[in-house]
């Protein structure tokens, strides 16, 4: 019986052992994966795949090369629902001659724009690589897509991606 | 020899977009936020810098190149330029190419809109200026864009005299400067009178433009017009009301020259009006009022006289939409008229678009809007206008959320525009607020 349990304690150590060295092996292995997810996406642009939500909502259009899209969903914080039929620029920063300030720009036709789903959903792409930030635009007004904790959203798109930055929150209606 | 080229090509716009909110004083509501505008009327891609500039006439800071594709417009929302306190400007725009550019001002329930000025004058006519004019009152901006300093002197005239009721000169301007005339609370203008004026300048060019606001019942209502530099005798009129779905306008007539003009206001609905004016004054003509043309009725008008004249027209609804529009003389009208901003239910803005035919031959109108698709109006006789208000166009034409430009253009004959944009849908469509804006069309 003693015999028995030394022999189980015996093979409890083998496999606390054997645990360990999974255990280290899998902390190695994700720490590997996240300093490869971390230099492939900086924050707010997090992963190279659409996930399944967005690919009921659009046919996802390759970029041209070397040119970059954008995708997410508008709420309002007014009432924290999704924004619909509410036109999405990718509007880009001109620097000031101050050097430091900078105006954000859209061209009514030619910058990348898309008008949201139902679902709230906008997808940009053909963006030239830059930097950027997202406007909602009205015709006499416009209003910069904060992050959740209500912070602007300052983008500097190279080429090549294809980012999905989630939820975004604007002060509108 | 390229930068040469350059050089000769740079274009340069003044737009007084803020000095809005410096009226604040007077004006109801606020804070007061401007929106620019900028199409790029030429042949290649512009390369336009945009400077704004504080009313002591310092740059407060300027922008590096920013590029608009042949025919596209800019847009820039002056509370997202950073760094930038918030305050009143006047902005220059510089271009490579062609531009032009209107800017549009609201707060949460008032809005108007004014086109930029490519050129400056020493010499500004103001034909509507109130102070109380049934609770109506003004405020005068002037921007100095010469290169040095200038005295600057307002000039106030009321009906049936000559002589200025009013002056007051700013002196020594710096370039660049902005002053500004309030006339709520001046004395020297009477309760419900309409007043006209000139800004005249010791050699310096400048620009000016008049802000006009309600009070009490209608306050919301907010108007801005564009100073003119020059009359002409032969003035037309696009779009004038009389209680169309609710629409007025009224007319005001300045005579700009030295000796009394003698002017006959003729509308397409066939009546006409005529009336003496002496030098520097005006004569508003309230069209329902003073006028015998149809009640519920749209149509335009052409003002002609044996003086040279400046007009300037007023709009508004029972629900405190207003704005204006600078009646345009025929030597400016061209066949074909850019319309830089026309919506059919955008965000439950639409849009009517007016031509008018100032030639003396009937044509007909073509609406070509930027999504491809146009509206033909057929045999528009000399005077007569055409309307084409965009929800009433068919969805395969022009879609809901519509958001473009239109270029008008005629089989031959001369005509000007005018775009009148509101918000025509929703609960908002009765609500006691005005986001209601008009502007010249831009003739090419």
């Amino acid at each position: 019986m003693k015999k028995k349990l030394l022999q189980g304690l015996f093979v409890k150590k083998a496999n606390l052992n054997q645990l360990k060295r999974i255990t280290v092996a899998f902390i190695l292995l994700c720490v590997l994966i996240s300093c490869t997810v971390k230099q492939s996406n900086p924050p707010n642009q997090v992963t190279n795949t659409p996930t399944k939500i967005y690919e009921t909502q659009f046919t996802l259009q390759t970029p041209s090369p070397g040119k970059s899209s954008l995708y997410g969903t508008v709420i309002s914080n007014t009432n924290k629902a999704p924004l619909s039929g509410v036109l999405i620029y990718a509007a880009l920063k001109v620097p000031m001659s101050s050097g430091k300030d900078y105006i954000l720009n859209i061209q009514r036709d030619s910058s990348p724009h898309y008008e949201t789903n139902a679902e709230g959903y906008f997808y940009l792409t053909n963006i030239e690589s830059g930097e950027y930030q997202l406007m909602l635009y009205s015709p006499f007004g416009a209003m910069i897509l904060l992050s959740e904790d209500g912070k602007e959203l300052h983008l500097e798109i190279s080429a090549n991606q294809n980012l999905d930055l989630g939820k975004l929150y604007v002060n509108w209606p | 020899m390229k930068k040469l080229l350059s050089l000769s090509l740079v274009i340069v716009l003044a737009l007084a977009i803020g000095l809005n909110i410096v009226s604040a004083q007077t004006m109801p509501g606020g804070p007061y936020q401007s929106a620019v505008s900028i199409q790029n009327k030429g042949s290649d891609t512009a390369n336009v810098t945009v400077s704004f500039v504080n009313p002591t006439g310092v740059v407060q800071t300027s922008s590096v190149n920013i590029n608009i594709a042949v025919g596209d417009v800019g847009f820039i929302y002056v509370p997202t330029v950073s760094g930038l306190v918030s305050g009143s400007y006047s902005v220059v725009i510089s271009s490579s190419q062609p531009v032009a550019a209107i800017s549009n001002f609201s707060d949460t329930n008032s809005g108007a809109s004014y086109d930029a000025f490519d050129k400056g004058s020493t010499k500004w006519f103001l034909p509507s200026l109130y102070n109380n004019y049934y609770s109506y009152y003004s405020d005068v901006f002037v921007q100095n864009i010469s290169n040095g300093s200038t005295d600057i002197t307002l000039s106030v005239y009321e009906l049936g005299n000559s002589s200025p009721v009013w002056q007051n000169t700013k002196t020594a301007v710096p370039s660049q400067a902005s002053v500004q005339w309030e006339q709520t609370g001046n004395t020297s203008l009477l309760p419900n009178r309409s007043y006209s004026s000139i800004v005249t300048t010791t050699g310096g060019e400048v620009v000016a433009l008049a802000n006009i606001f309600g009070s009490g019942g209608t306050d919301p209502q907010l108007y801005s017009y564009n100073g003119f530099s020059s009359g002409s005798r032969t003035i037309y009129v696009p779009g004038v009301y009389n209680n169309y779905y609710g629409w007025n306008a009224a007319i005001t007539v300045q005579n700009v020259s030295t000796a009394t003009a003698n002017i006959t206001v003729r509308y397409s609905t066939g009546q006409e009006n005529s009336y003496s004016i002496l030098p520097n004054a005006g004569r508003a003509i309230v069209i329902p009022v003073e006028t015998t043309t149809p009640t519920g009725q749209q149509f335009s008008a052409v003002i002609s006289s044996d003086q040279d004249i400046v007009v300037v027209t007023n709009m508004s609804n029972p629900y405190n939409r207003a704005a204006s529009y600078n009646g345009v003389d025929s030597t400016s009208a061209t066949s074909t008229v850019l319309l830089p901003n026309v919506m059919k239910r955008y965000y439950d803005y639409s849009s009517a678009v007016t031509c008018q035919n100032v030639d003396t031959m009937a044509t007909n109108l073509t609406y070509l809007f930027s999504n491809g698709k146009s509206v033909v109006v057929n045999n528009v006789v000399p005077g007569a206008n055409a309307m084409v208000y965009t929800p009433s166009l068919d969805a395969s034409l022009v879609p809901d959320k519509f958001n473009g430009s239109v270029t008008a253009t005629s089989t031959g004959a001369k005509i000007v525009c005018i775009v009148n944009s509101n918000i025509d849908e929703g609960p908002k469509r009765i609500e006691s607020m005005d986001q209601f804006y008009s502007y010249n069309g831009f003739n090419k």
